[in-house]
């Protein structure tokens, strides 16, 4: 069952925990990202959000990525 | 399977970036270490051996940090080349040791997957196993090496933990893991590529584990498929184009399969293998909030920086006067066995003072590793190019291109081989063209020659002294002249899209003691190298140039004018005029264009045979008492010290440059065009800065 809370990644405040359900971004940058451990329903939690990059882990790794990709990273919320 | 690889004698060591490979490398292999160039391609390889008690010898291949097998940069591609064996100057590894960041499982065992896909024997190196634990994260290392059927060793490589174990587990660890190709793709998927595999070994007359990895890339690729014309036959392609047809209409998207697939396995291994504990409180998140602050973040930046170059220009004046005195004791012990003659002016003007005047350098050089290897160390460079990646992509270049041009700083050619991580090869070129604008640790000596010598150490608002703002001035316009180039380039030659941004941030740790010493070692010797050779066959050539053919009368100026040197130097001086440069100054850009530090040594040669021999006057005071006798006015003026260093700042006089940038893109069209536009550029900027100042004289 989908979450009913979607947002980009772009949108949400730094320190929460979202889990990822949709990347909408060209092939290959999906692919280096998926790889970099951007999974389906992987768990990342943002550190930073300013506006023109942010900041996130996932699996205890930090990763900064520009606002033009967090963009196209859709998520929800967890608890 | 159980299988003991007892004739193991080469292994390639494979990580993430950041995993702690290099420091496992180096404790492996310590000061064994050699580092050269894989023939025919462009990076640099480096090598290092473990030799044992009993005589045993194993060769360690360091290979460049990687997250997959599916070669997104040079840098990736050359790991994967290695290790399916395709590099014709490196044979394949009889091993690979697999160093897996404990903190991150999951990610590094993608790579690992990979690389036991391939059939190669392996040991995991479980490193930084106590961060892992301080975050909270515990590791059933036993059941690990169950699933995984293979050596699982834990190390924490930078307080040497686990070594001695590593090494003992490289003469008798090294397992083919049962775990082969054991994650799952849908059936339908894995059909196709089974059958791809099969075409591939009949057509293509590839190895199977080889053709394995090649159908997975094929399948998966997100280049077009035309670019592979010429490289795979035109029925293989036609081949793996039915192929994406047939999943794009199952509804299966081929890019992200392959990868969601593998990870699935892993999480079921990580699930298995992990518990999380309590996660100990950790100050990196309130670090990144700072130093990436939009606004504390460019300050702490900027401050470290000033930082750096004013204590590269105090605290080694120590012992570079230490060595300058010990130069100047030693021509003066020379001057006094020998008689006089050519021979002993040979020695002390040629030789001594030569190679002295560059050798002098070498603590700023030191210093200047120190602080850049401490930067990298601590994990504040990648946050510096987090930061930068705003400037960086209004001229249309990605935040990582700024660890090239940092690194450029201490010398462009690690900084031209860091740009190996740059995904875009148009990116990369924009890169490579720009990154020797940055003031390298050669232009150093000029700099800090001129600056002494003509500026003076006046204190502006009361603690900044002059001579440090002019210094980072220089430095500062090496990077805007940078960003404008690479701005020009990205929207002319070299256009396209830039890639977005994404880079990991490696956590804070202290530094490695050892690695920077190691690094610092290597260049130093290299400078060093650089002084014995060139720069003192420079310097011999150049006091036989100056001394020859002698006049037998006249004033030392006017002998020299009248030797080869000076009516070289003659010769191209109207060429020079415009940007107020005497002869002395051509001859100094003669003689420097394969290095930029024998500008120093040249005009300390030329000033020495100039002078009267008298040591106790230094070249600066010389420089400065140097008058045109025609005119009465000095030769060398603020205004020229300024106008040279803003040349050197420019201009590409920087031989091996060249031929790393040659190799680096693999044609001489691009290192030409380096050579033309950025000589062109120093050329024009010197000229205006030279005309503006007189206006103002």
């Amino acid at each position: 069952m989908l979450p009913t809370v979607q947002m980009s990644l772009s949108e949400v405040s730094a320190g929460k925990k979202f889990m990822i359900l949709k990347i909408q971004l060209p092939p290959d940058t999906n692919q280096r990202l998926r790889e970099l451990g951007f999974n389906q329903d992987a768990v990342i939690r943002t550190i930073v959000n300013s506006t023109s990059k942010l900041i996130c882990e996932v699996n205890n790794t930090r990763i900064g990525i520009s606002y033009n990709i967090a963009k196209n990273i859709i998520v929800a919320p967890v608890n | 399977m159980e299988t003991r690889f007892p004739k193991i004698k080469y292994i390639a060591v494979v990580g993430n970036p950041n995993c702690g490979k290099t420091t496992i490398f180096n404790e492996l292999t310590g000061m064994r270490q050699k580092v050269g160039n894989y023939p025919g391609v462009t990076v640099e390889k480096k090598e290092g051996r473990i030799l044992y008690g009993d005589g045993h010898e194993i060769t360690v291949l360091d290979l460049p940090g990687t997250y997959s097998l599916s070669a997104n940069s040079p840098d990736e591609k050359i790991v994967t080349d290695i290790l399916l064996g395709r590099n014709p100057g490196v044979h394949k590894p009889d091993g690979v040791v697999c160093i897996v960041d404990a903190g991150n499982l999951g990610r590094n065992l993608y790579l690992v997957s990979q690389i036991i896909d391939q059939r190669y024997p392996v040991i995991i190196v479980l490193n930084m196993i106590d961060v892992a634990k301080h975050s909270g994260i515990n590791i059933d290392i036993k059941k690990l090496s169950e699933i995984m059927g293979v050596t699982v060793l834990p190390t924490i490589g930078s307080r040497r933990i686990g070594i001695s174990e590593l090494k003992n587990a490289l003469r008798s660890g090294f397992r083919i893991s049962p775990a082969v190709r054991k994650w799952k793709l849908p059936e339908i998927v894995r059909e196709e590529q089974e059958e791809l595999v099969g075409f591939l070994v009949e057509h293509g007359k590839l190895e199977e584990d080889i053709a394995y990895h090649d159908a997975a890339a094929l399948i998966s690729t997100t280049r077009n498929l035309d670019e592979f014309n010429g490289i795979i036959t035109d029925e293989v392609l036609e081949h793996v184009q039915k192929d994406h047809d047939r999943l794009k209409s199952l509804g299966f998207d081929r890019y992200t399969l392959f990868v969601e697939s593998r990870y699935q396995w892993i999480h079921s291994i990580c699930s298995e293998v992990i518990s999380v504990g309590q996660k100990k409180k950790n100050y990196t998140d309130k670090i990144d909030a700072i130093v990436t602050h939009k606004f504390w973040g460019y300050a702490i930046f900027l401050i470290l920086m000033i930082l750096m170059f004013q204590s590269i220009f105090t605290w080694a004046l120590v012992p570079m006067n230490l060595i300058s005195d010990g130069f100047n004791w030693l021509g003066n012990e020379v001057g006094l066995i020998m008689p006089p003659g050519d021979l002993r002016d040979l020695l002390i003007n040629g030789v001594i003072s030569g190679v002295g005047a560059v050798v002098t350098f070498l603590p700023q050089i030191i210093l200047l590793f120190l602080f850049m290897g401490i930067l990298e160390d601590t994990g504040y460079m990648a946050r510096a190019a987090f930061i930068m990646d705003r400037l960086m992509s209004k001229v249309g270049l990605h935040g990582k291109a700024f660890i090239p041009m940092l690194s450029s700083f201490a010398c462009a050619i690690p900084g031209i081989m860091a740009t190996r991580t740059i995904e875009n090869p148009r990116d990369r070129l924009v890169t490579i063209l720009v990154a020797p604008l940055m003031s390298c640790s050669a232009r150093l000596p000029v700099y800090s020659l001129l600056i002494a010598a003509f500026i003076p150490g006046t204190l502006i608002l009361g603690f900044w002294n002059l001579q440090g703002i002019v210094m980072v001035s220089l430095y500062l316009l090496g990077v805007v002249m940078a960003l404008i180039m690479a701005g020009i380039f990205k929207k002319t030659i070299l256009k396209g899209k830039s890639q977005a941004f994404i880079l990991e941030l490696p956590p804070y740790r202290i530094p490695s003691l050892r690695n920077i010493f190691l690094q610092i070692k290597e260049r130093s010797m290299l400078f060093l190298k650089r002084a014995g050779t060139i720069i003192l066959g420079v310097s011999i050539i150049l006091w036989f140039l100056a001394t020859y053919p002698k006049l037998q009368n006249g004033s030392l100026s006017q002998k020299l004018s009248y030797s080869f040197v000076g009516r070289a130097g003659q010769l191209i001086e109207p060429v020079i005029k415009p940007l107020g440069f005497d002869w002395k100054v051509g001859v100094g850009i003669l003689s420097s264009l394969l290095q930029r530090e024998v500008f120093v040594s040249t005009i300390s040669t030329i000033y020495n045979i100039q002078s009267t021999g008298d040591k106790s006057v230094s070249i600066r005071s010389q420089m400065q008492k140097d008058v045109n006798l025609e005119t009465g006015l000095p030769y060398f003026t603020v205004q020229t010290a300024i106008c040279v260093m803003v040349y050197y700042v420019l201009a590409m006089q920087c031989m091996s440059t060249l031929a790393v940038v040659r190799r680096e893109t693999n044609s001489w069209k691009w290192p030409l065009f380096q050579l033309v536009y950025m000589t062109s550029l120093a050329y024009i900027v010197t000229f205006i800065v030279y005309q503006v100042g007189l206006l103002f004289m």
